[in-house]
């Protein structure tokens, strides 16, 4: 590249100077900078409310900057609309996805840019080839005409990238795609994004888990409060390092764990089977024991979690609580025996995110906070205000919409919602998904303070430095079945990876 | 219920900085932080600034005791239909029948009544009165029982209902109009309390009822859970058939009640009569702010969307413009009033 460009740096791609963004009088941004060279991985990180987003949605046009210039391929502009973004060959893939559920997937990889034959028609036959060639480059064995409403989460996340492949891109903007991918997944998703790389694609990549900024990243940006804190090569920073400045603090031991099990078992699950979900699986958990369920996506786990619960009725075996058998059938009637989940889906199974703080966490337990049919308002503040300062969820009283609170303290309040009512079982799924560094050591914390309760916690999780820092027991499920229980000494990355892998797979 | 959140615009978690110098976009966003914190809500502003401008439009006519008696009389069928429809839109969900029960209820009460032959047997006024609610309470289970268990969505089951309903009406009395209900029925219509006409009461009473059911009861609890998000309601041990139930009742029984209060202000009712009140209720509910999302919405906003559209067509009445101008109006008026809650709601609902 011999060409003079005005940029400083010869082969940026982008170049953000200076961008400052106010929402209302507050300002979301104050100045950040952000360049992001051609080949390269640069990653956001952040807490919840930094500006990651912001910043983000200030390249590709979503949003546009109150102050500040952005440059691409030497060119200056003072915002970019959605229309000029694409033009320019910036995209963005968010964690929920803009796929249309009703058309199959290769009609979403090319829907806006289809491709025509000499005559003027729709290419199906080229189209439904070259997406079935992206996705084998991605090394997913995905059928191209599935509908995308019928895929799971992890491949509906998978179809977009592909989707955002299909473009004539030059910088890609990912929003935590790991979020909902296994660590299977991932590494499919680490060997596509090192291949874009040596296209001379560049990749501003968002996440919460650090491990994969040092694995995958070229630089890291950290963004705090608004204003960036510092830009570094990956190379010469560490995980410490880049907590110490996200949260401004050190955080030493994020999971902090207290051995609690008792004796007494809360929870007994025998030979539990729902055809095509999971089969025949039987575990115990102790009073104050936190089970880990790990397995990649798809192996069932979370259908288990609702199949304990009541919300999914079993086919087969059965479910008790202190001894005592599980009608099932129901979610009430995991309720009604002390059972509490936590979903995976937080917005839009665990809240009612247009109703306040105070509705949400006594949603529950309103039977108890009504006189006959009459809410007794007194003791619903008293129960909100109690949990707000003891689990210090942030948020400006207890009249605020959830909607507004951010993503750790959204997971507080369905916290709080169940140990309102009271639970001796609480299932939790992902329970730190799209929760910051911060937030997340406090809900572990809380985990700890509920175990030594002696409330016993089935937690699934994808992350498994978490599942390995918090469970007391690991098993580990491949599709459907149990393929490994694992004792707290027992447990290590490799041991679960090696269980979680469908034997068929990893012979592929 | 909770407390609005007027005038929160600031993003949780990110801290203020100073406001001065402010660029034109959070002018913008200010003003309209501004607006929604108006005491008393900007639909009451709204209400209040008609007023003025009927009262000067009509040199004073439009302040007279008699006019606004009038104005509140006409309104109180309405109103208690508007209810009834609240409880299905809070619901997240659609009556397309309160208009066509009302109509029901009102020719059975006024037929079993009735002091010539009707298509009903004659009963007492306290049976015929029950008779007519027990018609609007019956539909509105049928609504709910096949709204809460199966996945057709309430707009198709209350489409269909409503067609039943008229049907069964037609059916059941030749097309023939009932006339000459029990005279007390007409009496009550005419009676005023203290100045008041005794069905502006009955609807004053129907929002008080409204107000407690929804806000004061774990009824209205679960029915804001169940409207804002079913399945984290049905999670959260919500009983989510039942709600819709109870709610679908709910609708019936206003439904019932507001024909009654038409049966008692005209003194006959044909079968033909209410066409346009179904969508005159989904119009009050619309102008007064409720989300057809369902989860969001008080009974306030209810009542002042039907006093906006009551006020209107009054002024428009007494300045002399024609009755196809005022419906062409009510149209401009919905969908200004709708757009003008979206554009506040969402302003300050903006996350980044």
């Amino acid at each position: 590249m011999t060409e003079h460009m005005d940029s400083a740096v010869p082969d940026a791609l982008v170049r953000m100077v200076g961008i400052t963004k106010n929402y209302a009088g507050v300002a979301a941004l104050k100045g950040v900078d952000l360049d992001l060279r051609a080949g390269e991985v640069h990653c956001l990180i952040g807490e919840n409310g930094a500006g990651k987003s912001t910043l983000t949605r200030i390249l590709t046009g979503a949003e546009q900057p109150t102050q500040g210039t952005i440059e691409v391929a030497g060119h200056t502009h003072n915002e970019l609309r959605p229309a000029a973004a694409h033009e320019l060959g910036i995209s963005a893939i968010y964690q929920e996805t803009d796929l249309v559920p009703d058309l199959t997937v290769w009609q979403n990889m090319y829907l806006g840019h289809e491709p025509r034959t000499r005559y003027g028609t729709l290419d199906r036959r080229g189209m439904r080839r070259s997406a079935r060639h992206v996705l084998d480059d991605l090394g997913v064995g995905l059928a191209v005409d599935l509908r995308v409403a019928d895929l799971s989460a992890a491949n509906a996340q998978l179809v977009q990238i592909a989707k955002a492949l299909t473009r004539e891109n030059r910088v890609l903007i990912m929003d935590e795609p790991s979020a909902v991918l296994s660590d299977h997944e991932l590494s499919g998703l680490f060997g596509i994004i090192r291949t874009l790389c040596d296209r001379g694609i560049g990749i501003i990549y968002i996440s919460h888990r650090l491990d994969e900024v040092i694995q995958l990243g070229d630089r890291v940006t950290v963004l705090r409060d608004g204003r960036g804190v510092e830009t570094t090569e990956v190379r010469d920073t560490s995980i410490p390092a880049m907590i110490r400045s996200m949260v401004g603090r050190d955080l030493t031991d994020q999971f902090g764990k207290v051995p609690a099990a008792r004796e007494t078992v809360a929870l007994s699950v025998r030979g539990l089977t729902a055809a095509g979900r999971f089969q025949d699986v039987s575990f115990d958990v102790r009073h104050g024991e936190i089970l880990g369920i790990a397995g990649l996506v798809g192996a069932g786990r979370s259908s288990l979690l609702s199949g304990i619960f009541g919300d999914l009725s079993p086919d087969d075996g059965e479910v008790a609580v202190e001894g005592q058998r599980l009608a099932g059938g129901s979610a009430r009637a995991g309720i009604a025996h002390g059972i509490g989940l936590v979903p995976e889906d937080r917005r839009g199974a665990g809240l009612v995110l247009g109703r306040s703080v105070q509705d949400n966490v006594t949603l529950p337990s309103i039977d108890s906070l009504s006189w006959g049919p009459f809410l007794r308002p007194g003791a619903m503040r008293r129960v909100t205000r109690r949990f707000i300062d003891d689990f210090a969820i942030r948020t400006p009283s207890p009249a605020q919409p959830v909607r507004f609170l951010s993503g750790g303290n959204q997971q507080k309040v369905v916290l709080a919602k169940w140990l309102a009512r009271g639970v001796s079982v609480l299932l939790l799924d992902e329970p730190t998904v799209g929760v910051d560094v911060g937030a997340k050591s406090e809900i572990y914390a809380l985990m700890n303070r509920l175990a030594e309760d002696g409330v016993a916690i089935v937690m699934v999780s994808s992350d498994l430095p978490e599942v390995l820092g918090m469970s007391d027991r690991v098993i580990v499920m491949s599709e459907g079945r149990v393929t490994a229980e694992l004792s707290r000494n027992e447990a290590t990355q490799e041991a679960i990876m090696e269980a979680a892998v469908p034997t068929s797979a990893a012979v592929a | 219920m909770s407390a609005p959140n007027a005038g929160v615009t600031a993003r949780p978690g990110s801290s203020s900085e100073t406001k001065g110098n402010l660029p034109t976009s959070d002018e913008h966003a200010a003003r309209v932080a501004r607006i929604r914190s108006l005491p008393g809500g900007p639909m009451l502003w709204v209400l209040g600034a008609l007023v003025v401008v009927s009262v000067v439009l009509t040199d004073g006519v439009f302040i007279r005791p008699s006019n606004l008696t009038t104005v509140l009389f006409q309104s109180s069928v309405i109103g208690v239909l508007a209810l009834a429809q609240a409880f299905a839109v809070l619901c997240k969900g659609l009556d397309l029948s309160v208009g066509a029960t009302a109509i029901l209820a009102a020719m059975v009460t006024g037929g079993a009544s009735s002091v010539e032959a009707t298509f009903m047997p004659h009963l007492p006024l306290p049976l015929a009165i029950l008779a007519g609610l027990a018609v609007g309470l019956s539909v509105g289970v049928l609504n709910g029982l096949v709204v809460g268990f199966t996945p057709v969505p309430p707009f198709i089951v209350t489409l269909s209902t409503y067609l039943l309903v008229v049907g069964v009406t037609f059916l059941a009395t030749g097309a023939a109009p009932v006339t000459e209900p029990d005279e007390r029925i007409q009496g009550f219509g005419d009676a005023n309390v203290l100045f008041v006409p005794a069905p502006v009461l009955v609807w004053v009473l129907f929002i008080v009822l409204a107000s407690v059911l929804l806000g004061r009861t774990k009824y209205g609890h679960m029915v804001y859970a169940v409207g804002g998000n079913e399945t984290a309601a049905r999670l959260s041990g919500v009983s989510v058939p039942r709600v819709k139930i109870i709610v679908y009742a709910t609708a019936g029984l206003f439904a019932a009640v507001a024909g009654m209060l038409f049966l008692a202000r005209t003194g006959t009712v044909l079968p033909s009569d209410g066409e346009s009140f179904m969508l005159d209720s989904i119009a009050a509910v619309a102008v007064g702010g409720l989300s057809l999302a369902g989860g969001a919405g008080r009974v306030r906003d209810v009542v002042l969307g039907v006093l906006v559209l009551a006020v209107v067509g009054n002024l428009l009445n007494i300045l002399g413009v024609s009755q196809y101008l005022q419906t062409a109006v009510q149209g401009v008026i919905i969908l200004v009033a709708v757009g003008a809650t979206l554009r506040l709601g969402r302003r300050s609902g903006a996350t980044p």
